[in-house]
């Protein structure tokens, strides 16, 4: 996740262009190989394992490596040997600009700077980002300053990595007053809290969803396909709901809504997290206590 | 093979079910997209089986559920859906759902939940 962000600050800098990063994911795509090929290739688990272990993947929001110890399939020391092999995503990038000259090691660093400052990090952040885990970096982009809030968004992320895309690319979340959509599909919850989740955009990029939810090819915004995204919010609401629930917090899933032409208000205001899915921009939005007005 | 009758409102999950189902050598004999539509049609068809979501429009799953079952106490209901609260499992199986799977589907859960019911069904 840093590494896409990261790569799109070196492109609006001018820093790179548009071109080299196409150059540069390509060859990412070449060094980037699953934990499950890896683990076959070295013979350390059968084929079936591996199949086994994709399977159990998509159905309980687990890492690979982690199944894979907890089977008995592979040590910690022979995850830890692949996740080497692999490659961390912001090391490829910065291997790939150096070997091919973009950038002296220095330059990187001092990018890499710039961008902490730019964006409103702090240096301590810096390792978090390079070398952290999926759930630490979101929440490093997902911080505002209603704890609840940046559990609900943060679970709404990883969910888009896991079936929307692997690579969005995630901006820091943001708040405003008032949120006008050219397109949106919303789901409340009510009860203990009063939470509303939707996705939104402002011409017909949630399509990008609405196929990748439903593995259909959509090519317009309409009944079916709104449905889909809705859909998926969902299943993101359940998730959270059902987390929640086990704290004895008590939420109800209202049936989601969609439309074009929606302005969404709240008194914490409205908290949207904007990402490209594709180059499809797609705005991620969470309001407290909120109001859906036409 | 089961008759089974589909009841989501989401149109992505009934088609999603469908394709499982179907490939399965099932017989989706109908589908609703809210309870009380649910309930209408598990008169009118008696399904070998239902798959019941939670959170619909005019009547929940619950509501659905329980009407069902005070019209065949025998009734095989299994909840799909992504409201698994606590409180919701607890509800859905007060009021004698078969099962309780929850979103997003995964395929081969769904199934052998699914043979799972129908087999004691069978027993
Ligand atoms: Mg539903």
């Amino acid at each position: 996740m840093f590494e896409q962000h990261f790569a799109n600050y070196l492109m609006e800098k001018q820093k790179i262009s548009e071109t080299q990063y196409v150059l540069v994911q390509e060859q990412q795509k070449i060094s980037r190989v699953k934990l499950g090929l890896i683990a076959v290739a070295e013979k350390l688990i059968s084929n079936e394992q591996a199949e086994e272990l994709n399977l159990l993947q998509k159905s309980t929001d687990r890492r690979f490596g982690d199944l894979a110890i907890e089977k008995g399939y592979l040590t910690p020391e022979q995850v830890d040997f692949m996740l080497e092999k692999q490659g961390n995503p912001y090391l490829q990038l910065m291997q790939i600009l150096t070997e091919n000259n973009v950038f002296s090691v220095d330059e990187l660093e001092e990018l890499l700077n710039d961008y902490i400052v730019d964006n409103g990090f702090q240096a301590k952040d810096l390792e978090v980002l390079k070398n952290g885990d999926l759930d630490s970096i979101i929440a490093l982009f997902i911080k505002t300053d209603n704890s609840l809030v940046n559990d609900y968004l943060a679970l709404a992320v990883r969910n888009v990595i896991r079936f929307i895309n692997s690579r969005p690319l995630v901006n820091k979340v943001q708040v405003v007053k008032e949120y006008s959509a050219g397109n949106l599909s919303y789901q409340r919850l009510t009860g203990d809290n009063e939470l509303l989740l939707g996705f939104a955009s402002n011409d017909n990029e949630l399509l990008e969803i609405a196929s990748a939810f439903a593995k259909e090819d959509f090519n317009q915004l309409d009944e079916d396909s709104f449905d889909s995204v809705c859909e998926f919010i969902n299943c993101i609401n359940g998730l959270f709901a059902t987390e929640l629930s086990h704290n004895d917090v008590i939420l109800e899933i209202m049936p989601p809504a969609f439309g074009p032409n929606q302005k969404l208000s709240g008194p914490e205001g409205v908290f949207i997290v904007p990402m490209s899915l594709n180059g499809k921009q797609v705005d991620l939005i969470a309001v407290v206590n909120g109001q859906v007005d036409q | 093979m089961a008759r089974i009758l589909v009841v989501d409102d989401s149109r992505t999950t009934r088609k999603i079910l469908r394709k499982m189902l179907e490939n399965r050598g099932h017989e989706v004999v109908d589908e609703a997209a809210n309870g009380e539509e649910a309930v209408a049609k598990y008169k009118e068809i008696k399904p070998d089986l239902t798959t019941l979501d939670i959170t619909m429009p005019v009547l929940d799953g619950i509501g659905a559920l329980k009407q069902i079952i005070d019209f065949d106490s025998n009734a095989k209901v299994i909840m799909v859906t992504a409201a698994g609260q606590k409180h919701k499992v607890m509800e859905a199986m007060k009021a004698n759902a078969a099962e309780f799977i929850t979103k997003p589907l995964l395929e081969e859960e769904v199934m052998e939940r699914i043979d799972r019911v129908l087999q004691k069904a069978n027993d």
